[in-house]
């Protein structure tokens, strides 16, 4: 024990360069949020490991429950018209209406996985018009899809331990890392062009605001963590 | 069938009959098996059996669990290699599980069947995820059942930090799988309470992912049971385990407590656990024949371990150092200590783990449980096709 004392205090020298500190965290009545995004109003919406999607206020409180239900919800993205909601258990896309938050149709995925193997990751790159999927580990990889969800391509990653989450900002795809604790900033062809480390316990959603912050989700500890990247990056 | 099996057929019966209903299923398969080379050193001169120096393949598992609708788990798992060895070792059973769990109540989660005890956090570690090829001998399942037939009710408060748990169960352990009962028919009541800070700590030995804010967690438990024995009645065979304490002819108090702390790869397990025994008959071979007014027909038996162990994700590998000592029976010498060491390595993309452990046993006093040798080496792979 005496050693293990004697290293936390040593730990602050050692602390990673690229750490970024967050700037305002809370928590959320959402049990284990898996992923959320911006709803346009000020709150976000938030998928739950439960297969549940809710609304919820700035400061993380439900504003509004769907009836939506998962199995096992882990992504959630959104174009003009829809979310887009990935149930890693089932592997299946759920297409959701954006005021009711009712579930309109869902697609089975053609990706050849394990049980609860199935897209850990889902976001929409506008620019491209087509959705990116990724699952969690062992291996991790990145698929690219058309718009009615038939696969375009696929990669292999290896930069990461795991990705959790990712998301689409200002041309460049931000992907979380939960066994890394680490946010990559990667290209459309997944080269990554800078990465910060994150102390976040479990983080498993990513997205940023409308005021441009990068919000956080952690599964574990039920909080949103809001971090201000550096102004060159 | 007892009356305790029965109630929990027809509980076991009804909600997978209740979740059948709903098309939300799902069902997984998982293939675990181990391996391993046993080999010990300092033998007792006059000990000539060396049957321990061997090979062994210790597991072939295969798991099935899934979702029965939305708020139904089930669970089962057994093990190929122990079935054809007809073993019933409680560190490496047959039947792994057959239970299922509903999460659909508010007020809390219930497990029925068989399955672990809610009862000592080292007990919920997986084989699988410890560096080590053994458990401590006080937690190993020789003093008191790991797992057993019968209800656990889980609350979770406060985010999650603090669990709740309490059971009851048949009290005989694995034994029950035997399809026998204790002549009291009487069962064991269980509780368990933990605590967790700043998030809920899994039940793992390595910090795998380097937590990056220290995690801990801290938890009690206890148990008691009655299986007095009805006048002219005895304990079928193989109920009682190795030292005659997991089932006793009398009123059986087990309490224990542990601590776990996980930060940056390192990490820290403790527990302790105590076992008081009062019993009936004042000639109980747990008595040694020794009398009432020494006694009180009081036994305690007890023990402890501490480990520490640092992961590093850089190398893939694990090492752990294991401290333990127990006493068997407080009336007797019957002390024992030892020192372990482990190492693993888990390399990328791969589903199998090299393990090796060491262990040197410091104190003996070999009145009951003579281990005739002083080191032994376990080096083995295990392969979780997860």
């Amino acid at each position: 024990m005496r050693i293990l004392f004697l290293i936390s205090l040593l730990y602050p020298a050692f602390a990673s360069a690229d750490h970024l500190p967050s700037a305002k965290k809370l928590y959320t009545e959402v049990s284990e949020p898996s992923d959320l995004i911006p709803d346009g109003k000020g709150g976000f919406i938030v998928v739950s490991d439960n297969g549940t999607l809710f609304r919820t206020d700035a400061q993380g409180s439900i504003t509004q429950k769907s009836s939506c239900n998962g199995q096992d919800y882990e992504a959630i993205t959104s174009d003009n018209k829809y979310y887009y909601i990935s149930d890693e258990r089932s592997r299946n896309i759920t297409v959701v209406d954006k005021e009711s938050l009712n579930c309109l149709r869902s697609y089975p995925l053609d990706i050849q996985t394990g049980n609860n193997a199935g897209l850990e990751t889902f976001f929409f790159d506008p620019v491209q018009q087509v959705f990116i999927g990724i699952t969690e580990k062992s291996p991790i990889v990145a698929y690219t899809f058309s718009s009615d969800f038939k696969i375009l391509s696929s990669k292999e990653i290896s930069f990461a331990s795991d990705i959790s989450s990712g998301c689409f900002k200002d041309g460049f795809y931000y992907l979380l890392s939960d066994e890394d604790h680490r946010i990559f900033k990667c290209k459309s062809d997944l080269d990554i062009i800078a990465s910060w480390s994150v102390k976040i316990i479990n983080p498993e959603g990513i997205c940023f605001d409308p005021s441009g912050s990068m919000v956080i989700c952690s599964d574990e500890m039920q909080m949103f963590f809001y971090y201000n990247l550096p102004a060159d990056e | 069938m007892n009356k305790f099996g029965f109630i929990t057929f027809i509980l076991f019966a009804w909600f997978g009959n209740l979740q059948a209903q709903e098309d939300m299923g799902n069902i997984s398969m998982n293939a675990r098996s181990s391996f391993y080379l046993n080999q010990r050193w300092g033998w007792d001169s006059a000990y000539t059996d060396r049957k321990q120096n061997k090979f062994l393949l210790r597991n072939a598992q295969l798991q099935i669990r899934g979702n029965a609708g939305k708020y139904s788990r089930f669970y089962f798992g057994f093990d190929i290699a122990q079935i054809i060895s007809k073993g019933n070792d409680p560190q490496n059973p047959a039947l792994l599980d057959a239970s299922l769990q509903y999460q659909g109540f508010s007020f809390a989660d219930i497990l029925l069947g068989y399955d672990k005890v809610c009862y000592s956090r080292n007990n919920q570690v997986s084989f699988f995820d410890s560096p080590f090829w053994q458990r401590a001998e006080i937690s190993g399942g020789a003093f008191y059942g790991r797992r057993d037939i019968g209800i656990t009710l889980h609350k979770k408060l406060f985010r999650k930090k603090l669990g709740l748990w309490a059971g009851v169960y048949s009290g005989l352990g694995e034994a029950i799988l035997q399809g026998l009962n204790a002549p009291s028919g009487k069962y064991e009541y269980v509780m368990r309470a933990e605590y967790s800070w700043p998030v809920v700590v899994k039940y793992r030995e390595l910090d795998e992912s380097h937590s990056v804010i220290p995690v801990f967690s801290a938890g009690i438990n206890g148990k008691y049971c009655d299986k007095s024995l009805p006048a002219g009645e005895i304990f079928a065979a193989g109920t009682t385990g190795e030292f005659g304490s997991k089932v006793i002819n009398g009123e059986k108090y087990t309490y224990g407590a542990d601590v776990n702390m996980m930060w940056q790869g390192f990490s820290v397990q403790a527990e302790i656990h105590q076992l008081r025994m009062q019993l009936r008959d004042s000639t109980d071979g747990l008595l040694n024949g020794l009398p009432n007014i020494v006694t009180n027909r009081t036994v305690f038996t007890g023990g402890f371990f501490i480990q520490s162990n640092y992961f590093s994700k850089k190398l893939q590998s694990g090492i752990s150092l294991r401290y333990e000592e127990l006493n068997y029976n407080d009336l007797v010498n019957g002390y024992f200590a030892r020192w372990g060491v482990a190492a693993c390595w888990k390399p990328k993309k791969s589903k199998c783990m090299l393990k090796a452990q060491y262990f040197y046993n410091l104190k003996e006093e070999a009145v009951i449980d003579n281990l005739n040798h002083r080191e032994q080496i376990r080096i083995g792979l295990q392969i979780n096709l997860k």
